[in-house]
């Protein structure tokens, strides 16, 4: 029962690869060499999409830490917050301008990434707060960490004052 | 393609909230204010030591991710159906490694 639970758990990890992987690969390709967005447009929004992923992961980790419903902190974000990041992703790949309409195809790469990636933050990382949360029995721990490790990185917020340091 | 993808990502984070459960009490200790939060992170040693290396393999990957597109298509000449393909044989090798 708990083996399956974990496995169960650990589909979140299929999803956020599925997601961010997409992006990640084809993103950049889709509209430059497609869309034919110039590289130059593509590389300023990629500048401040790495400044608000910089920013966004701290952010929503200390809204998450800070929350207190009576459906828990962390279980609300994902199951509020999944559908709008997969129609965000969606619509990534189908802009409502044809190939070669620069400055629209622009501005929308722009919007449509900025809130895919706060989107990806808010669900991903409170899918990975789960984990060591989750992880009071030592069994299993290790199949849980394979399955949560890629997205440990978002969690390192708030860690400090209970961790070793 | 997009919406096969969305569909895929919503049904499986989805389904993984069944495996997964909050336990109440770890929402009882207060939390660091943000301001002391980021300090506590910034001025932590093995913190710092871990996370530039950390970056830079991200950066890596991701660097390299990103040309794989462009580098089937430019250099080596290959169809869509032949980048899949390559894509494919990526994702399987990485699958027993997971493993390790």
């Amino acid at each position: 029962m708990s083996k399956l639970r974990d496995f169960i758990y650990s589909l979140g990890s299929f999803s956020a690869s599925i997601l961010g992987q997409t992006v990640t690969t084809f993103a950049i390709y889709y509209y430059v060499d497609v869309l034919k967005v110039p590289t130059k447009m593509i590389s300023l929004v990629m500048l401040f999409y790495g400044i608000w992923n910089a920013i966004n992961d701290p952010l929503f980790g200390q809204i998450s830490d800070t929350t207190r419903t009576k459906w828990w902190r962390r279980i609300p974000y994902v199951a509020g917050f999944t559908l709008p990041l997969c129609i965000a992703f969606a619509l990534l790949w189908m802009p409502p301008y044809p190939a070669g309409a620069e400055k629209s195809l622009f501005i929308w790469y722009f919007i449509v990434i900025f809130l895919f990636d706060g989107l990806f933050t808010i669900v991903v990382l409170n899918w990975t707060a789960l984990f060591p949360e989750m992880s009071t029995r030592r069994q299993g721990t290790g199949f849980r960490l394979k399955a949560g490790t890629r997205y440990h990185r978002a969690d390192f917020r708030g860690r400090p004052a209970s961790g070793s340091g | 393609m997009g919406i096969a993808f969305g569909v895929l990502g919503l049904v499986t984070m989805y389904a993984s909230l069944y495996g997964a459960k909050e336990r109440p009490e770890l929402a009882q200790e207060a939390s660091l204010p943000l301001g002391q939060a980021l300090k506590e992170t910034y001025l932590n040693k093995s913190f710092l030591t871990y996370v530039i290396p950390a970056m830079l393999i991200q950066y890596t990957f991701v660097a390299l991710q990103a040309v794989i597109p462009f580098y089937t298509k430019y250099v080596l000449n290959a169809s869509e159906f032949e980048t899949t393909v390559f894509l494919g044989a990526m994702f399987v090798t990485a699958i027993p490694l997971a493993a390790v």
